[in-house]
């Protein structure tokens, strides 16, 4: 009589178990709904012009993938402003909103680790784009992926704009005739990964290609138009008639230098190129501001984002999808425009 | 084993079932649960570029609401047909409430007439009589044209003619607004001419063509903020242009359009408190889930602000809000 009481006891206890974890895993699985994906979008600046257009794309892009698949996309885009500690809070707020999949454009590349932790913890697949995070970080999880452009091949297409300048014609670059092409660098900040890559390459095709170059000087203008702007109206003071190309990290530096110019009334032909072929780079490009400038395929680059965060949110495999490198890795297509 | 033995080996077996049903699951003590309340806010434009104020006031009240805010925007700008469809998608998705610009008030109107709706609704604009349009956030239309115009009426002379620019007077309040601005444009003796974009380049070539042989100066009142933002764009493309426009003023209040105001290239412009408009309309939600409140129509003031009064520290406030 004994032993039936214990194993009623037992199969009791063993049955209120069971109970308590369907219990839990009913409870976890009753919000898993896919007719509707929530994606967030975290910017570090929302004032960049190229991030801006990439935004304006990955929009687009939700909309064309609603028409067309009939799920429903709520897509968050917040803006940290340039500061970690906010776009950490942002994704803290996506987590707790139950998003499908986050897009994140980090401020600081060296703090990933931070959003990783976040959202590994919480099983939120994350794609990172423009700015990437150190490959350690990356190789933590199968579900962190980088979306961006190969730095040294858009460098050595904006070292090929003026090589080819050069070599149609020596004096378009060499504007004194002293036999040697005096420049000056405007560099985006020095913790962004491209940043290095676009100089360094940039200068080297310029060499390569037998450009005789002589540098003035350079500056850090962190991708900014103002900053660029204010360090170029330096430098047309600090030497005067010495300038004769401008060499910038990015389209919004580009313009920044060009402006200047404007204000200090050069007509000169100084030589600006810049990197990204945002439409006011291009507008740049057609009025004459700016010389050249390397194009990334914007919409590719939005759609690449787009399309793997909305195939993980959906549960899908991403490489179904898109071709990744390394299982996470996507570069876009680029191409050279400049004034023929 | 002795019974006392058995009891308490039985005493723990109970302990460890009780702790793991207390630690595991909420079937004993319930988590205490946090309200948060999914609103939609759908718009009649095809992206939110014009409504940063507003949504830091959206964003601020939805933090202290508990809102889960779904900024929607339209395929196809000024699309009600469309606009109507989300209303009823972004419901039958559990929507508590939604908030709603209409694209075309008065076809939204009856629209909403036709519905069955799930949750309150609160219009950015004129009240609806439906009953579930519950508030309204709106401003008073006639009266921003009116004031645009008396600006424009003691700054010009009545020599020069008046160009109105819109995207279309169907759209949103445009047409109150060029009520407004037209009567007291023409009580006081201007020549107006309309505007209305149905091509990309309309704004461009009516801008252009003042610096044509026999043309005359002209001063345009843009009545929406995207015609005054491309307008205060073309202008500021071309020195020649600033010559032949005596002056260019409208409605809107972008950080964009201030620095053109700030800049020279727009003479004065009527602006709203968009992080007001923003907030309350979330605060009026809540509220309308609550079943707090009449139905009410709350009208913001609006300004008229140039150059000179942009700095002051009341209006700063408004037109610059801090996140």
């Amino acid at each position: 009589m004994r032993k039936i009481h214990g194993i009623i006891a037992a199969a009791l206890v063993i049955l209120l178990i069971l109970a308590g974890v369907s219990y839990k895993n009913f409870k976890a699985g009753e919000t898993d709904d896919k007719k509707a994906i929530r994606i967030g979008v975290a910017l570090y600046r929302g004032d960049d012009s190229f991030i801006n257009m990439l935004r304006s794309n990955l929009e687009d892009q939700a909309k064309e993938y609603e028409k067309r698949t009939g799920v429903k996309v709520v897509m968050e885009v917040v803006d940290a402003k340039g500061n970690q500690n906010t776009q950490n809070s942002q994704v803290d707020r996506f987590i707790s909103l139950g998003y499908n999949a986050i897009c994140v454009n980090v401020v600081d590349r060296s703090m990933a680790s931070n959003i990783i932790n976040k959202t590994m913890d919480a099983n939120l697949p994350v794609v990172f784009f423009n700015r990437e995070p150190v490959e350690e970080d990356m190789r933590r999880w199968e579900k962190l992926y980088y979306v961006g452009v190969d730095a040294k091949e858009t460098a050595v297409l904006q070292g090929n704009i003026l090589v080819e300048a050069y070599k149609k014609n020596p004096a378009s670059l060499d504007l004194n005739g002293d036999g040697k092409v005096s420049y000056v660098l405007l560099e985006g900040e020095s913790s962004h990964q491209d940043a290095l890559i676009r100089t360094e390459w940039s200068i080297q095709t310029l060499k390569n290609g037998g450009v005789p170059l002589e540098k003035i000087t350079g500056a850090i203008a962190s991708w900014d138009r103002s900053q660029a702007s204010a360090w170029m109206e330096q430098w047309l003071t600090e030497y005067p008639d010495q300038i004769e190309v401008v060499i910038c990290n990015n389209d919004d530096m580009a313009l920044g230098a060009s402006d200047a110019l404007e204000r200090n009334n050069i007509k000169k032909q100084i030589k600006i190129v810049g990197i990204d072929g945002t439409p006011q780079g291009i507008e740049g490009l057609r009025t004459g501001k700016i010389f050249g400038t390397v194009q990334c395929d914007g919409e590719e680059y939005a759609k690449v984002i787009f399309e793997i965060a909305a195939a993980e949110s959906l549960g899908e495999n991403v490489q179904d999808k898109v071709a990744l490198r390394d299982g996470k890795y996507y570069d876009c297509g680029q191409k050279a425009v400049y004034q023929q | 084993m002795t019974k006392q033995e058995k009891l308490l080996w039985s005493f723990m077996a109970l302990l460890l079932v009780v702790l793991f049903l207390l630690s595991s699951t909420d079937l004993i003590i319930k988590e205490k649960k946090t309200d948060i309340y999914p609103v939609s806010i759908i718009i009649s434009d095809t992206s939110d570029e014009y409504y940063a104020n507003f949504r830091k006031g959206v964003d601020k009240a939805a933090e202290e609401y508990n809102v889960d805010v779904s900024f929607i925007t339209l395929f196809e700008k000024g699309d009600d047909i469309q606009q109507m469809e989300l209303l009823k998608r972004e419901m039958d998705d559990g929507a508590a409430a939604v908030i709603l610009a209409p694209a075309k008030p008065e076809a939204c109107a009856k629209a909403l007439d036709n519905m069955v709706l799930n949750s309150p609704v609160i219009v950015l604009g004129n009240l609806f009589p439906n009953e579930l349009v519950r508030s309204s956030v709106s401003l008073n239309y006639e009266e921003e044209g009116k004031k645009l115009g008396q600006a424009i009426a003691s700054e010009h002379s009545t020599s020069l003619p008046v160009w109105i620019f819109t995207e279309g007077l169907d759209y949103g309040y445009n047409r109150e607004v060029y009520d407004g601005l037209t009567a007291v444009l023409k009580d006081s003796g201007f020549s107006v001419g309309l505007y209305e974009k149905k091509e990309n380049e309309t704004f461009r070539k009516v801008i252009e063509e003042t610096v044509y042989p026999d043309s005359k100066e002209a001063v345009i009142a843009a009545i929406d903020v995207e015609s005054l933002d491309e307008a205060a764009t073309i202008i500021a493309g071309s020195p020649v242009y600033g010559n032949y426009i005596a002056g260019l003023y409208g409605v809107g209040s972008t950080t964009k359009l201030l620095k053109q105001l700030d800049n020279g290239i727009i003479k004065g412009l009527i602006a709203s408190n968009q992080f007001d408009a923003g907030y309350t309309s979330i605060e009026k939600a809540v509220d309308a889930l609550h079943k707090r409140q009449e139905r009410d129509q709350i009208v913001l003031e609006s300004y008229y602000i140039n150059k000179s009064n942009l700095r002051e520290s009341k209006l700063e406030k408004i037109l610059y809000p801090i996140d």
